[in-house]
């Protein structure tokens, strides 16, 4: 058994020639072979290549995760004891400006799935005041139950009052799952009350599953910039905290004629004991950048070719309500400020479009946004690099597509308006 | 196999501002070979046709230095990064 080549991934860097330290490794015509008499599956290789065209023959790997799944399936969960009496599903449901946060939506349709497989019930929870109506929603879109705390002290979010009283509520009731969204908001939140319960939790989840033997919840999440899938579980206590990044559980469909349970809850918590205070909350405008935040980014690159030719792209994000972008080489060139770059020495995008026009796609770019949803490259170059990447490609010059493409979508979506108003970014 | 491809493989702390500076653009114009195009071992200088200038993608730099002694009119200001920042060899 040897390391194992995958020739479409290998670029003939040579790093991992030069790491090995059996000289196992050759290039040959610009891709590596390997010497299986001397290979002794040491690793390092993998772990240097910059493309993963590396990988060790699974045995060993395979082995590990497999002995892992054994050691999952033999804990039998904390059923008896004080843990045990733990049951249920709470989402924790945002809220903002009388409105419920999307996030919460999508996860009690995950909170759903994992309240089915467990045979319990899924409720939801809500802070603030007067929230009623976005607690019925909550019902609408799959809560058996939903816990309303409404008091002055909660009107604005803040960490002490909602952490304190989530906890409380928490105790009370015992459940044995408790969903956050991993918005700005659910990640500060979810910290504090997890310490408060002395119990564990997973931030930024994108998968989320129960263990059928066990019934543990498990709990994957990306680490090191999504190099790795690390999958986590919380044995012995409960409940079994994790915040969920917000748009990868799909969005369950709203049930206005939804029953459920409204119970009114008080909160113990004075104004007098809490130290924030909200003096003022201020707006962004429109005009800053939010690159990481946005659903939609339109990004030019070298083959843009100058300044103004950017009036195009700018034309396409705002029919689509999306946000430019540029590669390195574009705010090199002095045509979008820095703050519009994304790649490795930008910012890391993850939208659910992404618009490559006149980029390449070398690697300093492509680490940036590959993880996008939806990638749509434009470029006159069939061989760019960018084509290995896309979900969409089209091969051609950027100056004719994209303002038919401007057109298309400004007709499309003039017809959707008619027909009874869309929010296009919701809709994508 | 293309040099990004290469570059990649480094580990740089990419400062927001660029440490290498082009003092004369005019002077690029006279420049008949433009050595540097060439010369760089990690490709940083670039000519665009359309702007009619050099383009520098300083976060590739590996500080090596050669662009300063291989520029005929000697017009690129080249200092070493700040402290803790551009290429960090590893096992270098």
């Amino acid at each position: 058994m040897a390391v194992k080549v995958l020739r479409g991934n290998c670029i003939g860097c040579g790093a991992c020639v030069q790491t090995c330290p059996y000289d196992a490794l050759t290039l040959v015509d610009g891709i590596v072979e390997v010497d299986p008499e001397k290979c002794t599956e040491c690793g390092a290789c993998v772990a240097v290549c910059p493309t993963q065209a590396l990988t060790l023959e699974d045995r060993k790997s395979q082995n590990t995760v497999e002995r892992g799944i054994e050691r999952i399936k033999e804990v039998k969960g904390p059923t008896q004891g004080e843990a045990g009496e733990y049951k249920g599903v709470w989402v924790f449901i945002e809220h903002q400006e009388g409105e419920g946060a999307p996030v919460s939506w999508e996860l009690l349709g995950a909170g759903r799935q994992l309240a089915n497989a467990l045979e319990v019930e899924l409720c939801g929870i809500i802070l603030g005041q007067g929230v009623e109506k976005i607690a019925q929603e909550g019902v609408f879109y799959g809560a058996d139950k939903v816990y309303l705390v409404e008091s002055p002290v909660l009107a604005q979010y803040r960490s002490e009052p909602y952490a304190e009283t989530i906890a409380s509520l928490v105790q009370k009731y015992k459940p044995e799952i408790f969903l956050l969204g991993a918005t700005t908001l659910g990640r500060d939140l979810s910290g504090r009350v997890a310490t408060l319960l002395s119990t564990g939790l997973t931030a930024d989840c994108t998968q989320l599953s129960i263990e059928k033997d066990s019934r543990l919840l498990l709990q994957t999440r990306p680490a090191f910039g999504g190099n790795i899938m690390a999958t986590i579980v919380c044995k012995n206590y409960r409940p079994q905290m994790a915040t969920v990044r917000p748009r990868v559980m799909p969005m369950p469909q709203r049930d206005p004629e939804r029953k459920g349970e409204i119970i009114q809850e008080k909160s113990l918590v004075t104004e007098n004991e809490v130290k924030t205070k909200v003096v003022e909350l201020i707006r962004e405008g429109g005009s800053a950048v939010y690159l990481d935040k946005a659903d939609i980014i339109v990004a030019g690159g070298r083959g843009v070719g100058s300044k103004e030719n950017f009036a195009y792209l700018q034309e396409l994000a705002d029919v689509l309500g999306g946000t430019l972008g540029a590669s390195r080489a574009a705010v090199e060139a002095g045509w979008l400020p820095v703050a519009h770059q994304v790649g490795q020495t930008g910012t890391t995008v993850r939208p659910k479009v992404y618009f490559a026009i006149g980029i390449s796609g070398a690697i300093q770019h492509l680490v940036g946004m590959q993880t996008s949803d939806v990638i749509v490259a434009i470029n006159k170059d069939p061989e760019a690099p960018i084509f290995k990447v896309a979900t969409y490609g089209i091969v051609g010059d950027l100056f004719t597509i994209v303002p038919k493409l401007t057109e298309a979508f400004r007709q499309k979506i003039a017809g959707k308006v008619a027909e009874g108003g869309v929010h296009l970014a919701g809709k994508i | 196999m293309r040099i990004e491809d290469k570059l990649f493989i480094n580990r740089y702390q990419a400062d927001k501002h660029s440490h290498i500076r082009i003092v004369d653009r005019g002077e690029c114009l006279k420049c008949d070979f433009k050595p540097c195009t060439y010369m760089c071992p990690a490709k940083v200088y670039a000519w665009n046709e359309t702007e009619n200038r050099i383009l520098t993608a300083y976060e590739g730099c590996l500080e090596c230095g050669t662009c300063r002694y291989c520029c005929p009119p000697g017009i690129i200001d080249w200092r070493n990064p700040r402290g803790g920042y551009g290429i960090q060899y590893k096992f270098g």
